[in-house]
C-alpha cells in the first residue's frame, strides 16, 4: 500500500552538498545540480507518485554526506 | 572449522584473510556487539552505523584509523570526555589529517577540498584518463596474461591522481620512486601485530605538495593543486600553507590503495564470473552499477573506528563515553536486513547505491568520484580490448578452489596479487 506522503518535504543541506551527484543519478525528476554544483530538490507539488518517493528514499540512503533529509511536517492527526 | 567467537579479529591471520564469516557471527549477537577480546564495540547493522556516521556529536572520529592502537592516551572520565579527547588530540596518530579531525576544525579543513573532484569536474578530464587507461594497457597487452596489481591497478592508480593533482612532468619519476616499494616500512595501517601507524607516515610527501602549492599561490594554473592552493576558508580567509599541504597529501596517499583494491575486486569478479564479460561489452552502461556491487561485496575499508564523545545508545545498547566503536563497513554491507541475498553478487539489485563502502556522512570519501571514473573506465578498456579475461589457474588454482592471498590487515580488504589471462582483441 502507498504511504501518505502529503505533507513530506525533501530537504538539501546546502552546506552539507560536495556535489557526487549520486542524488540525480537515483531522482533526476527531482533533485538537480545549481552552478555551484549544490544539489536542491525540486518544489513539491505533492503530485509525486510512488515510484517518485521512492527514488528520493533512495537518494537519502546514497547520499555520501547524508545532506538529504525528509522533513514531516504533515498536519493531519493533530 | 574455526571457534569464531575465541578469534581476536585484531590479530587473527586467517580471519583477516576471509573476514566474512566472522562478521556473520558479530551479527548473530545483534548489529551493536562488545567483542569480549578488547571490549571493541563492533557495529554491523547497516542502519546502526548510518546512524553512528550520521552522530558526530556523540562520535568523535579521532581514533578512526588506528581503532584500539595505540591505546588512548587517558583514563576516560564521565559522561563526556570531548574536553579529554582536546587536550590530548596532538598524541592521537595523524592528527593533522582531516580523516581523524571532528567539527568544527574538520569542516574547515574539508571545505578546502570540496567541489575539487565532483563528477562534473571529472568529466573534463575524462579523456586524458582513458589514455592513461589505454597507455598501461599496451604495456602488457601482447603477454596474455599479467599480473594486475602491479602492472596494471598500482601504477594506473599513481598516474591519475598525480596527472589529475598537477604534479610537474619532471618530478614525475622521482614521485614514483618515492611511493613504490622503496617506501621506508610498507604498509603499516592495520597491521596485525598491535603496532601503532606512526604519528605522520605521510610526512615525507608533505616537503614536496608545500613546494607545489607554494608555486601555485604566486601563480594559479588550471589543476586540482591550484583550486586547492587558493581555496579560501567559508569565512573568506586564506589559510595557512601547511593547512593546505595536509589535505593536499592526503588526498593522494589515501587514493593509493583503496584505488587498488577496488580495480582489483572488479577484475578478480570478471574473471570469477565471466558471463558479466559480455554483458558489459555489450552493454557498457551497466559497468557503473557492477562497479557499485563490486564496492559492496568486497568494501576495500573493511572498518572504520570512532570514539564515543558522550555516552549514547546505538541500535538500543548503551555505549559509555570512551568506548571504542568498530563500524563494520564490509558486514554493513552485507546486513540482509538491508540487502536481499547478501552474500550474492547481484549488480541488478535496486538499492546497488546504497552502500557504503565510501563510509558516510561529513567524513565520507572526498576521492570517490574519481575511484568510481578510474574503476568505470578500467573495465570499460579492459573489455574492449581483451576477450576471455580469466584468473591464472597456475597461480590461483581452478574455479571453485581458487586460492587468493589478501593483505593481512584488519583494516583494509585487498588481494596481494591477481594473476590473470586473456586473448588480445584484434585491431
Amino acid at each position: 500500500m502507498p504511504e501518505d506522503m502529503s505533507g513530506t518535504r525533501v530537504v538539501v543541506d546546502a552546506d552539507l552538498c560536495e556535489g557526487h551527484a549520486l542524488c540525480i543519478q537515483l531522482a533526476p525528476e527531482v533533485f538537480d545540480l545549481s552552478d555551484e554544483e549544490i544539489a536542491g530538490a525540486a518544489p513539491m507539488d505533492g503530485q509525486w507518485d510512488q515510484g517518485a518517493w521512492d527514488a528520493v528514499k533512495s537518494a537519502v540512503d546514497a547520499c555520501p554526506r547524508q545532506a538529504i533529509s525528509l522533513l514531516h511536517t504533515s498536519t493531519k492527526g493533530q | 572449522m574455526t571457534d569464531l567467537a575465541s578469534v581476536d579479529y585484531f590479530a587473527d591471520p586467517a580471519v583477516a584473510q576471509d573476514p566474512y564469516d566472522y562478521y556473520e557471527y558479530l551479527r548473530s549477537n545483534g548489529p551493536v556487539f562488545a567483542e569480549p577480546h578488547h571490549g571493541v564495540v563492533a557495529v554491523t547493522g547497516y542502519q546502526e552505523v548510518m546512524a553512528a556516521f550520521k552522530d558526530h556529536g556523540s562520535f568523535s572520529a579521532v581514533n578512526a584509523i588506528g581503532g584500539l592502537f595505540p591505546p588512548l592516551p587517558f583514563e576516560p572520565e564521565g559522561d563526556d570526555i570531548t574536553e579529554q579527547i582536546e587536550a590530548h588530540r596532538h598524541l592521537f596518530p595523524i592528527h593533522e589529517h582531516m580523516v581523524v579531525m571532528d567539527p568544527p576544525q574538520h569542516e574547515r579543513a574539508r571545505s578546502l577540498l570540496s567541489r575539487l573532484l565532483t563528477p562534473r569536474r571529472l568529466k573534463e578530464n575524462e579523456d586524458y584518463m582513458w589514455q592513461l587507461v589505454d597507455r598501461q594497457i599496451d604495456r602488457f597487452i601482447d603477454n596474455g596474461k599479467c599480473e594486475f596489481l602491479s602492472e596494471y591497478a598500482k601504477p594506473f592508480a599513481t598516474s591519475a591522481i598525480i596527472d589529475l593533482l598537477g604534479v610537474p612532468e619532471e618530478d614525475r619519476p622521482e614521485f614514483l620512486a618515492a611511493l613504490g616499494a622503496e617506501r621506508p616500512e610498507g604498509n603499516r595501517v592495520g597491521a596485525l601485530d598491535g603496532e601503532p601507524v606512526g604519528l605522520d607516515p605521510l610526512q615525507y610527501l608533505d616537503d614536496k605538495f608545500a613546494g607545489y602549492l607554494a608555486e601555485r599561490r604566486r601563480e594559479p594554473r588550471g589543476d586540482v593543486l591550484s583550486g586547492m592552493a587558493t581555496a579560501t576558508y567559508p569565512d573568506g580567509s586564506t589559510p595557512e600553507l601547511l593547512e593546505v599541504v595536509k589535505p593536499a597529501t592526503f588526498l593522494f596517499a589515501a587514493g593509493q590503495e583503496t584505488v587498488t583494491k577496488l580495480l582489483t575486486a572488479a577484475v578478480q569478479v570478471l574473471g570469477d564470473y565471466p558471463e558479466y564479460q559480455q554483458t558489459l561489452r555489450e552493454n557498457p552502461d551497466g559497468i557503473p552499477t557492477f562497479i557499485e556491487e563490486a564496492l559492496r561485496m568486497h568494501s576495500p575499508t573493511k572498518v572504520d573506528f570512532r570514539l564515543v564523545r558522550k555516552s549514547t545508545t546505538l541500535g538500543g545498547v548503551p555505549l559509555k563515553a570512551g568506548t571504542i566503536v568498530m563500524l563494520c563497513l564490509g558486514a554493513a554491507n552485507r546486513d540482509p536486513r538491508k540487502f536481499d541475498d547478501p552474500h550474492e553478487f547481484r549488480p541488478d539489485r535496486k538499492n546497488v547505491r546504497e552502500h557504503i563502502a565510501f563510509g558516510r556522512g561529513i567524513h565520507t570519501c572526498a576521492g570517490a568520484p574519481l575511484a568510481r571514473v578510474e574503476g568505470q573506465i578500467t573495465v570499460r578498456r579492459l573489455l574492449d580490448r581483451m576477450r576471455d579475461i580469466g584468473i591464472d589457474e597456475s597461480a590461483h588454482g581452478p574455479a571453485g578452489a581458487r586460492n587468493y592471498a589478501y593483505e593481512p590487515t584488519f583494516l583494509l580488504r585487498g588481494l596481494t596479487e591477481l594473476n590473470i589471462t586473456f586473448t588480445p582483441e584484434k585491431g
